[in-house]
């Protein structure tokens, strides 16, 4: 309670209240609330035109200026950057190592064309600015022409390999087929469209017991009447 | 009747509301001019000091954040504001004139009120010749109607602090004022 007393002291506090009442002049209140104003409002309009007096004529707000610039400086910059990568070595735009796509088209007698830029021929005359970096760049093409090289080399030697283990594979398959074709060429067709005809044939080579004569046909009778008997 | 608080209508302005803004500065203009006139003797400082400071508000509007009290940041704000254009004026000096601060009519008046004005007239003269520190403490506590903690967070400085600075003013104060008790 003291230490209340000792910070507050409720006669001079009361004194201090019955003292003047200052307050600032309307001319001051008007300013600030103008101004609190004109914050708001800007804040709502970020682009628009303001008429300079001095040159009597409207030109873009501060902040559209500032964004027009930082525009400008972005393409500036993104101009810049398409112009250092035309103009580099091209032992950097060719690939290290080569990929099967390029191989295959060697191999088939086609031109190479580098994939990151198809149509352009870099190695050209106007795109190297002095003859030593075209020498250093056609050093560092031999690398990889090699490579590709002893790729090539080590696939046609893998092929020769496994082809021939291929077709016999092949041939080894194709036998029964060619032994299939052979039994159903015995068989002759009933040349009608009725299912009659073709069961009694089938009912025949059963009785008979011909049994690969009876598969072939029954094959044929299916395919025949295949949407019939749906 | 509604009477939204300082921090709502402060939110309320951040987002675009000007009439919550001119409701603000409706309560705050008379206390915190006040505030600025009883650290400065020469009018057009006090003007310039207090549009400076509500210029400050309007322009912190986007860093407005809802956890804030208002009162303590404005008067923090008005407080830095002053110390700042103290420290411009170095070396600092109380109030060179402190019979300027008010000047009273008193001719005409009742003797009763002749008394009081006469206490009113003394207190101002001895507010002008604590130092600085008292001053800020004693009118924050008075005008701003500051707690000892937000009078603390406002000066930048410790509860206790504070509370050994107020003791010294209204010691200083009641020493001065000998005579108005009546």
């Amino acid at each position: 309670m003291s230490d209340q007393n000792d910070i507050h002291d409720e006669r001079i506090s009361h004194l201090y209240k019955q003292g003047g009442s200052e307050q600032p002049s309307p001319v001051l209140d008007s300013r600030i609330r103008e101004a609190a104003q004109q914050v708001v409002k800007r804040r709502k309009r970020p682009f628009y035109l303001v008429f300079s007096p001095k040159g009597h004529k409207f030109r873009l707000n501060r902040r559209a200026d500032q964004l027009s610039f930082m525009a400008a400086a972005a393409v500036l910059m993104l101009s810049f950057g398409l112009v250092i990568r035309l103009f580099e070595p091209v032992s950097m735009l060719e690939p290290e190592v080569p990929v099967p796509m390029l191989m295959e088209q060697e191999k088939a007698g086609q031109p190479v064309e580098s994939s990151s830029a198809p149509a352009m021929d870099f190695t050209g005359p106007a795109f190297l600015p002095s003859a030593a970096p075209k020498k250093k760049a056609a050093k560092s093409s031999m690398k990889p022409r090699r490579e590709i090289e002893s790729l090539q080399a080590e696939r046609a030697g893998k092929e020769a390999r496994t082809l021939p283990r291929l077709e016999k594979h092949m041939s080894r398959q194709a036998v029964p087929a060619q032994m299939q074709d052979l039994a159903c060429d015995r068989v002759s067709l009933p040349d009608s469209d009725s299912k009659k005809i073709w069961l009694e044939q089938l009912n025949k080579l059963k009785e008979s017991g011909d049994l690969k004569g009876y598969e072939c046909l029954h094959q044929a009778y299916l395919e025949r009447f295949w949407d019939m008997s749906k | 009747m509604d009477n939204p608080s300082d921090e709502s209508l402060m939110q309320r302005y951040r987002l675009g509301e000007t009439a919550a803004f001119d409701a603000l500065y409706q309560r705050y203009r008379g206390p915190l001019y006040r505030y600025i006139t009883r650290q400065c003797s020469d009018a057009g400082i006090v003007d310039e000091l207090y549009q400076d400071v509500w210029l400050r508000v309007i322009s912190a509007r986007e860093q407005w954040k809802k956890e804030l009290t208002f009162r303590p940041w404005i008067y923090r704000i008005a407080h830095n504001r002053v110390v700042d254009h103290w420290r411009s004026l170095r070396p600092v000096a109380p109030l060179e004139k402190p019979d300027e601060v008010i000047s009273l009519e008193v001719s005409a008046w009742p003797d009763a009120w002749v008394m009081i004005r006469q206490c009113v007239e003394r207190l101002y003269q001895l507010l002008g010749g604590l130092s600085e520190p008292q001053r800020s403490a004693f009118l924050l506590k008075e005008e701003g109607g500051l707690s000892l903690e937000q009078i603390a967070e406002v000066m930048d400085t410790g509860r206790e602090t504070i509370k050994s600075r107020l003791r010294y003013a209204l010691k200083r104060l009641r020493q001065g004022l000998e005579g108005c008790d009546e």
